[in-house]
């Protein structure tokens, strides 16, 4: 008997909303609609914009789904008031998706897959956080089921969703239990075989949840009327005329009977009742891409601001990551401005890493190296996933850093000195002497057969660069440089061997053709001068 | 009563700015050395450059401490080992490095914008753990003086934080004892080796060890009436009191 398991996250919209503002948990919170033709984010609550979602807190203080957003301050005079924000709530059931698929290779999200689009937030669906797993035979690798019932619940509130959790033969069965469940934020497991002895108990209304055409809570009123004159309130009311009140006395009706006074609606109900519902899972994948985001109230144009938002959307961002054992490689930073335009940023990260702190400070060099030319209404950021580096460990070659904390470390000092300034130093295409590129590090080159100090061998003098190449006044007397002068330093020329030629890219615009000498001056350095079209530079010094 | 116990009671009475200072490890034993690799100077470090603790070396003009950072560098990676160079001075140089036996590819180069992000930098790898090495280039390029003529642009921008108008700063910051001391304690913490090129300044008192080198001969090829080549050069090195170690001052010759 194949086993379902559900997770329901209760009033969806003020999770996602608590996920993304969790300094507003225990506050009273409503969600409402968001005005249509709102020119920008302060017109987007409008008093007269219907609430689709209240917190328990709320809903203590006599606010009420349907009600308007002035009627519910006139109600809560310190209610919070939040618009129903697409983007927020897109990531919110992403991170949920993400979460049974951790758990499960086939899951299913009430709503299809999670999408940023406004008009896809009005659908009622859409506001559920509701997911249906595939956990035959899951079991056995968490213990039992309880303990499978428990991973899941734990992962759902470390990504501040929560919520409560069921298991049964039947999908319809499990969406029952975990409903009843999610009112305590508790695990339910219905017994192998058992869901029609487990629903006959029951009261006949548990059976809402699953019947067709209900009266969504957060659905527009036109069209929750219409749902309602033709779905569960009209069944409900056959059903309490018949004298009705519990699940079994529904299931020990006569199917034929059922179908003539109840419609093909009331069949589907009648099967789930006695435990045969066939309603197959529809599996969808987990998003490829890993996005947060969040609509400002108002458009922001202090940078400080600005990274208090950042750094939340990195946090959850981290947590999404973790969950899936993956590492950031790189942030795609998209920000919606009030003048209508869009900016995009590519955030590159040298290293995999999932370390909030380095990722908010590449995102804070990357704001303040280009700052956005209008206040920002909305920011996004999407992960770039790479698997965190792994490590073989060597019984010949001494342990160096662990990868995980050598790639957070690096991605912390590259912010720090800014891009392109931390890596190996890789020969570059071209034959210039100071051409060189910066590659990704991850640890010395593996040798072998260790070499010995002494082995080495002597190793020439060294030179220090001077960059850019400092321009030089030379003396030449017979033929022989004489004496040197530039800025910081000068002096006569005690010793001096050259000239060395070095002609490259003579096939390109840039042609390289320079004169080197070494010449030891009279200050006691030794410099590595050269010239080139006439004129003279001097780009190290032998130390 | 213990001595550390009534010295923890004593320091919690005292008010919270009073900390326990540094104290870099007395005894270094041969095998928490890296070895230079140089005969004459391995045996008046008693082994090499000591791990866990903040070694400085300076020198002015063509003295050799880049050419003795490098020979380092070079027998710690030929072991297999992890090193780091944070470039403050932005003055390594990838290919003659090649020269000086280091594989360029088995390093880490980073070039901070600045000494204070240096210094940064260099407290993040030593916090990390891991490195066997981590040189920090506070030495300032040569050419100190004022911008270059724009004829200087043709070869790029200037890169390096420590020129110009940062350079005044610069000095005063490597001059100051305090963040030289974390990186100290920082070290004293990890197996890492810190070795600090520097100029001539002020002097650090967080360092465990000091080498003082002046250049003594370069060295010119000049056999059978060829042109002259640049083969090496001979440096003294003034080998200061190491902390935890009875050996006095010293000066020794090397050729580099």
């Amino acid at each position: 008997m194949p086993r379902v398991a559900c997770l329901v996250v209760p009033r969806f919209a003020v999770a996602a909303l608590h996920r993304a503002e969790p300094e507003l948990r225990g506050c009273p919170v409503a969600v409402c609609e968001v005005a249509s033709g709102a020119r920008d984010a302060s017109e987007r609550v409008r008093p007269h914009a219907p609430l689709v979602e209240v917190s328990p807190e709320a809903e203590r203080r006599g606010v009420r789904v349907g009600a308007s957003v002035a009627q519910a301050l006139g109600a809560s005079s310190d209610l919070v008031v939040r618009p129903l924000d697409p983007v927020s709530l897109a990531a919110a059931r992403a991170a949920l998706l993400e979460v049974g698929a951790s758990i499960s290779p086939r899951v299913e999200i009430e709503g299809g897959l999670p999408s940023v689009d406004p008009a896809a937030a009005t659908d009622p669906r859409c506001a559920r956080g509701v997911l249906h797993l595939d956990v035959d035979g899951l079991d056995r690798l968490h213990g039992s089921s309880e303990g499978l019932l428990a991973a899941l619940l734990y992962r759902s509130a470390a990504i501040g969703l929560g919520g409560g959790a069921a298991i049964a033969d039947r999908r319809a069965t499990a969406r029952i239990a975990a409903g009843l469940a999610a009112r305590r934020g508790e695990a339910l497991v219905v017994p192998p075989g058992g869901d029609a002895a487990w629903l006959a108990p029951r009261s006949i209304d548990v059976l809402a949840v699953v019947a067709d055409g209900r009266g969504e809570p957060g659905a527009p009123g036109r069209r929750r009327a219409r749902a309602a004159q033709a779905g569960w309130p009209r069944l409900r009311g056959e059903m309490e005329r018949l004298g009705l009140r519990r699940v079994g006395e529904f299931a020990a009706l006569d199917a034929s009977s059922v179908a003539t006074r109840f419609g093909a609606a009331g069949a589907r109900l009648w099967r789930i009742a006695r435990g045969l519902d066939d309603e197959p899972l529809v599996p969808v994948p987990p998003p490829v891409e890993i996005v947060e985001g969040a609509s400002l109230e108002y458009g922001e144009t202090s940078l400080e601001a600005l990274m208090f938002v950042v750094r939340g959307l990195v946090d959850r961002l981290a947590g999404r990551l973790r969950m899936q054992a993956l590492a950031c490689r790189g942030l795609a930073l998209a920000l919606r401005l009030d003048d209508g335009s869009r900016v995009e940023r590519e955030v590159g990260v040298l290293a995999p890493t999932r370390d909030v702190k380095s990722l908010a400070l590449l995102v804070r060099a990357a704001l303040e190296s280009d700052p956005p030319q209008a206040a920002i209404e909305a920011v996004s950021l999407a992960a770039l996933p790479d698997r965190a580096r792994p490590d073989q460990l060597d019984l010949f070659r001494p342990a160096g850093p662990a990868p995980a904390r050598l790639a957070t470390t690096l991605a912390r000092v590259a912010a720090l000195c800014g891009p392109g300034r931390v890596g190996r130093p890789v020969p570059s295409a071209g034959h210039r002497p100071e051409a060189f590129a910066l590659s990704d590090f991850a640890g010395p080159r593996r040798v072998d057969e260790p070499v010995p100090p002494e082995g080495l061998a002597a190793p020439a003098i060294a030179l220090r660069a001077i960059r850019p190449p400092c321009p030089v006044e030379v003396f030449v007397e017979a033929g022989r440089i004489a004496y040197l002068r530039a800025a910081g330093f000068g002096g006569r020329t005690v010793a001096a061997a050259g000239p060395w030629r070095v002609d490259a890219e003579w096939w390109s615009e840039t042609r390289c053709r320079r004169d080197y000498w070494e010449v030891q001056l009279s200050d006691g350095g030794v410099y590595r001068v050269f010239r080139e079209a006439d004129a003279w530079w001097v780009d190290g010094c032998y130390d | 009563m213990s001595v550390a116990l009534r010295l923890e009671e004593l320091l919690a009475r005292l008010p919270g700015t009073v900390r326990l200072g540094h104290a870099p490890p007395a005894r270094v034993g041969r095998d928490e050395c890296l070895p230079t690799g140089l005969g004459p100077l391995d045996e008046a470090l008693d082994g090499g450059i000591p791990r866990a603790c903040l070694s400085e070396v300076r020198g002015t003009g063509s003295a050799g401490i880049t050419s003795l950072a490098l020979r380092v560098a070079a027998g710690a990676v030929a072991r297999g080992e992890w090193v780091a160079w944070v470039d403050a001075a932005d003055a390594f140089d990838p290919v003659g490095s090649l020269g000086a036996g280091l594989d360029p590819e088995s390093l880490l180069w980073v070039r901070p914008p600045d000494l204070r992000t240096a210094l940064g930098a260099a407290e993040q790898l030593l916090v990390l753990g891991g490195f066997a090495l981590v040189v920090l280039d506070v030495s300032p390029p040569v050419a100190t003086g004022g911008p270059a003529r724009d004829g200087g642009r043709a070869h790029g921008p200037r890169l390096s934080g420590v020129r110009g108008a940062h350079a005044r700063d610069a000095a005063r910051l490597v001059a100051t004892a305090q963040p030289w001391t974390r990186l100290a304690r920082a070290c004293s913490r990890s197996r890492t080796a810190l070795l600090a090129l520097r100029r001539d300044g002020g002097a650090s008192t967080a360092a465990s060890l000091r080498l003082e080198m002046r250049p003594a001969e370069i060295l010119w090829d000049r056999r059978g009436g060829a042109p002259a080549l640049l083969r090496g050069m001979r440096a003294r090195v003034l080998v200061g009191r190491r902390r935890g170690s009875r050996r006095p001052e010293r000066e020794i010759e090397l050729h580099l």
